[in-house]
């Protein structure tokens, strides 16, 4: 008897990859959301003069950094759980990139605050602002404009990366891209629009980026 | 005003202010003058505590400045400074820049410290470029909206420090205009500067720096055509 195999995508893998896609953005979007505001106080951290702020800071961010992705991925889905910690997977999903790009968005946040000038934080302090006051209005304005190029390039980098959470069988576009091969073994044709899928999510992200610091140059 | 006593101040080994002692009554305008490195800029920044002191006392306006926070921010509130290299905030457009510490240190209504803004931007001759970028303005221009920045915050006191040193020389006029304006409008000032011709016309005491000590001080008209002491004679001598 011959083994039945389908031969090209029909529509409900068309919609299957546009869950995938729709599940990747949810977890990207959740996680480097998440990421964003722990570097922005990592950041803080990391800047500041004080050593018992900046020296964890430090620690968080290179212990992270210097990791693999996947063994964070692994330390939070399996090994958790053996100490009686039991992560959903998708909450595993969002808390591994909400980790690795929190440490690297964090010395990114740290570059760009330690790129505005000392005279900005002086003019600040001689208006009697205090230190909450001069971050919000003077030095993270300002920050992130130098923050918007390498920032876009590591959200871009981790967009891509938040493929490994399909190894966790986490329904999302690469997971579903491997789903669809091993039914149909067309891996030419599914992994092509898989890759033209993610390639849909970053570009936007770079034409955006530019615009913004374009449109923040010439207010400087 | 101003009363300092006894203040002392090192960076490492050097003895940059060695027991400096001044009074400021309100309304006054003090010229400080002294070769560079004599503690001129040093002994301005130290009044709203932008440098600490490491001995002595100083008090504005009835406030002692010491390591209470809540101390040092109620006095620079009331002090304005204004710096050489201007200092503006390049992310905000003119009246922002003006408008930032009234609202935000002060707490008062965004509408009336608009008014007040212009008002204040007018006063320095301004008026046209309120919605500009601090990058498309001239140098004098830029200091001009530093010095409204500062007045913004209604201060009992302003210190310049050097405001016309980065200037080319055909810009350094409209900022000594209006600080003159400031001066006439009895504005209590303290005012380091190589500007000799702003000393004479507007101070009321003009006080010689060398060394981290106040070498001598004086009416203008007295230190310039009758100094006493030898290195003032050879400081105006090299300078004038």
């Amino acid at each position: 008897m011959p083994q039945y195999v389908q031969d090209r995508l029909n529509i409900y893998d068309a919609i299957l990859l546009l869950q995938g896609l729709g599940n990747t953005v949810l977890l990207c979007v959740s996680g480097l959301g998440l990421g964003l505001v722990i570097a922005l106080f990592v950041g803080l951290a990391r800047a500041s003069r004080s050593r018992f702020l900046s020296w964890p800071a430090a620690m968080y961010i290179e212990i992270i950094r210097d990791s693999p992705l996947l063994m964070q991925l692994y330390l939070i889905f399996f090994a958790l759980p053996l100490m009686g910690l039991q992560v959903p997977i998708f909450a595993a999903g969002v808390a591994t990139l909400m980790v690795n790009s929190s440490a690297f968005m964090a010395e990114i946040v740290r570059a760009g605050i330690q790129a505005v000038g000392k005279d900005q934080l002086e003019a600040a302090r001689g208006l009697g602002m205090n230190y909450a006051q001069t971050m919000r209005h003077v030095v993270i304005p300002q920050a992130f404009r130098v923050m918007i190029p390498p920032g876009v390039g590591l959200l871009i980098g981790l967009i891509k990366d938040s493929s490994i959470i399909s190894v966790i069988s986490y329904i999302e576009l690469t997971r579903v891209g491997q789903i669809l091969t091993e039914k149909t073994f067309l891996s030419f044709q599914v992994f092509g629009i898989v890759a033209a899928l993610y390639f849909l999510l970053c570009y936007p992200l770079s034409k955006l980026a530019l615009h913004a610091e374009r449109r923040l140059k010439v207010s400087g | 005003m101003v009363k300092v006593k006894n203040i002392h101040k090192h960076f490492g080994k050097l003895h940059v202010l060695d027991d400096v002692s001044l009074d400021v009554a309100k309304g006054e305008v003090v010229v400080i003058i002294g070769p560079s490195g004599s503690g001129k800029s040093t002994l301005l920044r130290c009044l709203n505590y932008l440098e600490p002191v490491q001995s002595g006392e100083i008090w504005i306006d009835g406030i002692r400045l010491d390591h209470h926070r809540t101390n040092i921010r109620a006095v620079r509130a009331e002090v304005g400074i204004v710096f050489q290299s201007f200092n503006l905030f390049p992310h905000l457009t003119v009246i922002k820049n003006v408008m930032l510490a009234p609202v935000v240190v002060r707490k008062r209504p965004e509408s009336e410290v608009r008014k007040a803004a212009l008002a204040m931007l007018a006063k320095v001759g301004l008026q046209d470029k309120v919605d500009a970028y601090p990058s498309q303005l001239s140098g004098g221009q830029q200091q001009r909206v530093a010095i409204a920045r500062a007045l913004a915050m209604q201060p009992k006191l302003m210190l310049f420090d050097e405001v016309t040193s980065a200037l080319d020389p055909e810009l350094v006029r409209e900022v000594l205009d209006a600080m003159k304006q400031l001066a006439r409008d009895g504005m209590t000032m303290l005012v380091v500067t190589h500007e000799m011709g702003f000393a004479r016309e507007m101070a009321d005491r003009v006080i010689f720096m060398d060394e981290g000590r106040i070498v001598e001080e004086g009416a203008a008209a007295d230190i310039f055509d009758h100094p006493r002491e030898q290195r003032t004679k050879e400081f105006l001598g090299k300078i004038l």
